[in-house]
């Protein structure tokens, strides 16, 4: 795999975007379920970096991971 | 807000925490996961949390019962053997000091020196990424999904590239 494609394939999944199952349950992104167990580890460490970018982009210092959870508590 | 600004307090030592599972579940997901978990017990169960550390406590077991669920639904436990991750001691990580100006500063100059579609790309979805899946993000824009994430991926790489000139490793930022 070039480093193209293998940077690519785990880019699809550092979004803080969650699908939810019909009872309310985040569902993992179907772009990890692609990964084999190795690029899962980097990718958790892509993920984390990810965040602290959008933390400090944020007026209110939130990462994506809490804007979307405030976003599905008020949207309820 | 109230929950948002603990939300933040605690979100860097629970993913920390749930890092022993990252090879059978998708930690984002478990994170999120997680954080509604704790808002309903907030809200709903009436339960007062005593002690020191006890909210975050709480989340990094809400956190360990996330994970294991997620393990024993996938049946993914020959990654993640839950045996041996009931015996691993709780990694603590500090939650983050506050606010860096200077590390916002730093990520908005390494952005604008950026060109085109990756500027683009990037700046969408840190904008509205937590909100709406690449499908659609990458539409607005006018591109395939591959060719959005293709974009998104040379952004990061040149912002990484300007921050490291500038002294600044997002790995350490984040750990």
């Amino acid at each position: 795999m070039s480093p193209d494609a293998h940077d690519t394939l785990l880019e699809a999944a550092v979004t803080p975007f969650r699908e939810r199952d019909a009872w309310g349950r985040i569902l993992p992104s179907p772009a990890f379920m692609d990964l084999p167990p190795s690029m899962r580890e980097e990718l958790a460490a892509l993920q984390a970096q990810a965040r602290e970018v959008e933390r400090a982009l944020h007026p209110l210092g939130w990462s994506g991971t809490v804007q979307a959870v405030m976003g599905r508590i008020i949207r309820g | 807000m109230a929950f948002a600004a603990w939300a933040g307090q605690v979100e860097r030592p629970v993913r920390s925490g749930l890092s022993r599972f990252a090879r059978a579940v998708d930690l984002e997901g478990a994170v999120q996961e997680t954080m509604l978990r704790m808002w309903l017990l907030a809200t709903r169960s009436g339960k007062e949390l005593t002690g020191e550390n006890a909210s975050l406590r709480m989340a990094l077991a809400v956190a360990r019962n996330v994970a294991r669920e997620e393990v024993r639904r996938s049946k993914l436990g020959s990654l993640v053997p839950l045996e041996e991750c009931e015996s691993e001691p709780e990694l603590i990580v500090a939650p983050p000091a506050g606010p860096d100006p200077g590390l916002a500063r730093a990520i908005r100059d390494c952005i604008a020196r950026i060109q085109g579609r990756p500027r683009a790309a990037l700046e969408l979805r840190l904008h509205d990424g937590h909100e709406r899946p690449d499908r659609e993000l990458a539409q607005q824009l006018g591109l395939k999904l591959n060719t959005f994430l293709q974009h998104i991926v040379r952004a990061r790489r040149s912002l990484a590239d300007c921050l490291r000139r500038k002294g600044v490793d997002l790995a350490g930022v984040s750990s």
